[in-house]
């Protein structure tokens, strides 16, 4: 009933910020400057064009009644009509949402088998006394950790698109394509997650109960399979939230250097040509992505690590 | 005697700080970017901003180091003259963002329960869009433009700086001090100036310092998305955009001002540690290093320490391994 | 060196390494412990008896390195044995109590399996027997529900719970020697008296011997056969508690007596206190 009471917790958190983060999208709109129905129908067009555009988009209802027909054609799956193609939003969305989604898994993966490694295996280096590849390791990670994306994107295009050309420059068709975006929004987090395993894996590796478990003369495989890793991954799944973001954020940029056409090119664009439903619409999708993952993480850490869910703020 | 307290120690932070290589060198450039920022982008002549087009994309040539941009302008002097707005727009988001946020954040932890906790899972949830989504929608809402960029990038630090601060505040609380003022009789709002403000407002500046050359990335990534400073207002992110775009032309068209945003940044995060390391008297005999590790300090004397002993407090294991 | 010797530590010396000019940590410190006795180390803090221990357990931390003529543990060289052939004799014979029990238990894993992993690894018994035998420990050591608390991890146990439970883990070997650090100073009072009356319990029942070390001369007193008094990283004092209480030959543990306060303390004068310097020690200590 420990479990009830942290699954409903958390649930009822998630619900309260997805309702949040949709009135907040919805808002967006009537927050924004200008008015949508002159955009459609055309900057040159005459009252009665304008009035009639109003009406269509259901934009002369009071604001809760809009609010309430959002939230309906929400639950219908239908996130609007883009101004600029006059598609609906959700088949904007699904034209575009691949090349995104092989980023984040692609960055996803690149973290996990890069960046955890790195911490774990420097740790354990540091401990034995090995202090030339400690200042290495802390330059160059720290250095990592604190260029901005779209230059690390920047730099990776010139040397191994334009200088050597082993990797193509531009585009979102082939797995290679991907290649050279997925390492650039994948570097800064990934130099973030080894620094901060490397740090804690050192606690652990001086905890109190780690001596207690060298005290049993286990074999040092176990000895780090047993006592050390878990905690060490404990870590970074603690991050996995933020990391998470910074791979969406990094999309957004990363994908403008390499011209990929994902859902950050066409945010993009459509803030610029102020096509509102489709900015909703991915804001709305990337958010809810967001909350959901934190969320999850949250769940996952509560199954790996008991403390934490008694700790729960 | 309080005020001559500080005066005193003025002169000896000063020297901690000339005692450390990195500060002076990222004070040079600070200087450096000072004197930029005052030029502005016309102080440099025509080269930075009137176009050429019968030299448009070149390579590195004897009268332009760098080459030129599409444009036909010269690289290296439009990125020198890209300084002030690129400095000036940062600073004038973080500074929003530490006003906004550091309001927000002290409100919470001086509110009640309720307050803190709610208060505290908004915050976490802003952080967790990060910072990118955030600033886009503040974007898509103010418009594009410099007014926007400065509101975005402000925006999405408030949060940092809120949090920063509830957590500063909440640390000073429950320090020993506090509950002597308390007890004492220091009454609240006394408490509030005297011993909170003081504390918190000495660690923010520092904060707020550091996180400019965050700022510079941040509107600089703005910009690099069109998001940010339009033309004919020029960026070191909007030559970077530019650049990219004729990347196989005359690649410093991009690396230029890629370049000097790292210079910046690496400069205002040195210059940051080396102003901490002077206001801290406890830092001053520590070796000055970038890469310090902390632990293998902390590691062994932690180890060789035992637990305390109530028999006399005088006789520590400093007293037999130190003597120096 | 009779038969009786369990444990047997000549000129033993911790320096930190590569640091020549520093005066070491523990200097050529030597005791021997017979099979079934209980002794305790006493001394304020820095005064090496943490560090003795360590080194008799060779967990001495990284940047610390051990000299000593010899130590011998049941027959065992531990300081010219490699780390491989003391494995099994470290893993079970020895059985290490920290300090802290809040701390000492993987905060991560259950109770359980932290138990088993000992005897799994050491004496190849089967998940189920080592199960077995974890339950049996848990009992000797007055668990109640022994085998639901496998299931639970160390944050749901209590600080005395959990000290009972390290003991119980180290009692899975069937320890001679039980290594116990200020095994009752995290713990509460009433605890405290439990968690001693135990270890004395298993010392009479399962004849372990048990090195005890604590900055507290009273508690020792009660329970121990035989004292060493460390100060500075040197031996001062080793006497049998009748002779410790009877009245002790060294100054420094004349002084530790004192400075223990007791119900006819005068309450209205300071407490006292071990001057530094009042004792030559360490003067002796730089002409060696």
């Amino acid at each position: 009933m420990k479990w009830r009471r942290f699954l409903v917790s958390r649930l009822v958190r998630l619900a309260f910020v997805l309702v949040a983060i949709t009135t907040l999208t919805f808002l967006m709109m009537h927050l924004a400057p200008g008015d949508p129905a002159r955009l459609v129908a055309g900057m040159d067009a005459d009252e009665q064009a304008v009035q009639v555009a109003r009406e269509r988009l259901g934009l002369d209802q009071p604001m809760y009644k809009q609010f309430l027909d959002y939230i309906g054609g929400l639950f219908r799956g239908d996130m609007g009509t883009s101004f600029a193609t006059s598609q609906p939003v959700t088949d904007e969305i699904a034209q575009k949402i691949g090349p995104t989604a092989q980023l984040a898994v692609f960055g996803m993966a690149i973290i996990l088998l890069v960046g955890l490694p790195m911490g774990i295996i420097g740790a354990v280096l540091t401990r034995n006394g090995h202090r030339a590849f400690e200042i290495m390791f802390s330059g160059s990670t720290g250095a990592m950790a604190s260029i901005p994306q779209y230059l690390i994107a920047t730099f990776l295009a010139f040397f191994f698109a334009v200088t050597w050309q082993i990797f193509p420059v531009a585009g979102s068709g082939s797995l290679n394509a991907a290649v050279l975006p997925a390492i650039a929004i994948a570097i800064r987090p990934a130099a973030s997650i080894a620094r901060l395993v490397r740090v804690r894996t050192l606690e652990v590796l001086e905890s109190p109960y780690v001596r207690t478990a060298r005290s049993k003369r286990l074999p040092t495989r176990k000895l780090y399979l047993a006592h050390v890793f878990p905690n060490s991954i404990t870590t970074m799944l603690a991050m996995g939230g933020v990391t998470f973001a910074s791979l969406i954020g990094g999309a957004v940029i990363v994908e403008q250097v390499f011209a990929r056409l994902g859902l950050g090119t066409t945010l993009v664009h459509s803030v610029l040509v102020g096509d509102y439903p489709v900015v909703q619409g991915i804001v709305l999708l990337l958010g809810f992505s967001v909350v959901v993952v934190n969320a999850l993480v949250d769940i996952i850490l509560g199954i790996v690590d008991p403390r934490t869910m008694e700790a729960g703020r | 005697m309080k005020k001559h307290q500080r005066q005193s120690s003025a002169r000896q932070m000063f020297k901690a700080f000339l005692a450390t290589p990195t500060g002076i060198i990222s004070g040079l450039i600070l200087l450096g970017l000072t004197v930029l920022v005052v030029m502005g982008p016309n102080g440099f002549g025509d080269q930075a901003i009137v176009s050429d087009m019968a030299r448009s994309s070149e390579g590195p040539s004897a009268d332009h180091r760098f080459g030129t941009d599409a444009l036909g302008r010269d690289i290296f002097t439009r990125t020198l003259a890209a300084t002030r707005l690129s400095i000036i727009y940062a600073s004038a988001a973080v500074l929003f963002a530490m006003v906004v946020g550091g309001l927000i954040g002290g409100l919470i932890a001086a509110g009640g329960p309720r307050v803190r906790k709610v208060g505290g899972t908004v915050i976490d949830t802003m952080m967790g869009f990060g910072d990118i989504l955030l600033a886009v929608v503040v974007v898509a809402i103010v418009g594009v433009g410099a007014k926007g960029a400065v509101l975005a990038i402000g925006v999405a630090f408030t949060p940092h700086f809120a949090r920063f601060t509830y957590s500063l505040v909440d640390s000073v609380m429950v320090r020993d001090y506090m509950s002597a003022a308390k007890v004492v009789g220091v009454s609240r709002s006394g408490i509030g100036t005297r011993y909170v403000g003081r504390n918190v407002a000495d660690s923010l500046v520092i904060v707020t310092f550091t996180t400019v050359a965050e700022g510079i990335m941040a509107m600089s990534s703005l910009s690099f998305l069109g998001l940010g400073i339009q033309s004919p207002q020029f960026d070191w992110g909007q030559m970077l955009t530019d650049g990219v775009k004729n990347f196989y032309l005359n690649p410093y068209a991009a690396l230029v001002p890629a370049v000097l945003i790292l210079i910046t940044g690496l400069a205002v995060n040195l210059f940051g540690d080396a102003v901490a390391r002077a206001v801290n008297p406890v830092l001053w005999n520590e070796r000055p290093s970038l890469f310090r590790s902390r632990f293998k300090r902390s590691g062994a004397k932690a180890l060789a320490m035992e637990p305390e002993i109530t028999l006399d407090p005088g006789m520590e294991t400093e007293t037999r391994k130190g003597r120096p | 060196m009779n038969d009786d010797t369990l444990l047997d530590v000549r000129n033993l010396s911790i320096n930190i390494e590569g640091r020549d000019e520093v005066p070491p940590l523990v200097s050529n410190v030597s005791f021997s412990l017979k099979r079934g006795e209980i002794v305790g180390i006493v001394g304020e803090s820095g005064s090496g008896k943490t560090l003795t221990s360590l080194a008799v357990s060779r967990l001495l931390p990284k940047g610390l390195t051990m000299t000593a003529d010899r130590i011998d543990f049941d027959g065992h060289d531990l300081v010219n044995g490699s780390d491989r052939e003391l494995r099994t004799v470290l893993g079970t014979n020895l059985a290490m109590v920290f300090q802290d029990p809040m701390s000492s238990l993987n905060p991560a894993r259950k109770i359980g399996a932290q138990m088993i992993e000992t005897v799994r690894e050491h004496k190849g018994l089967s998940k189920k027997e080592a199960r077995a035998l974890a339950i049996r420990s848990l009992e000797d050591v007055h668990i109640t529900e022994p085998a639901k608390r496998l299931k639970q991890y160390p944050h749901e146990l209590s600080g005395g719970m959990r000290q009972r439970t390290m003991i119980a883990m180290g009692l899975m070997g069937e320890p001679s020697l039980i290594l116990a650090d200020e095994p009752t100073t995290a713990l509460d009072v009433t605890v405290q008296a439990q968690v001693m009356q135990l270890l004395c319990d298993l010392n009479d029942r399962k004849g372990s011997a048990v090195l005890l070390i604590s900055h507290n001369i009273s508690l020792l007193s009660e329970v121990c056969d035989r004292i060493i008094v460390m100060f500075r990283g040197e031996i001062v004092e080793d006497l049998t508690t009748a002779k410790l209480l009877s009245g002790p030959d060294h100054p420094y543990t004349q002084g530790l007596i004192r400075a223990v306060p007791d119900l006819n303390t005068d309450r209205t004068e300071d407490l006292v206190t071990i001057e530094d310097g009042q004792f030559d020690v360490e003067r002796e200590m730089n002409h060696a």
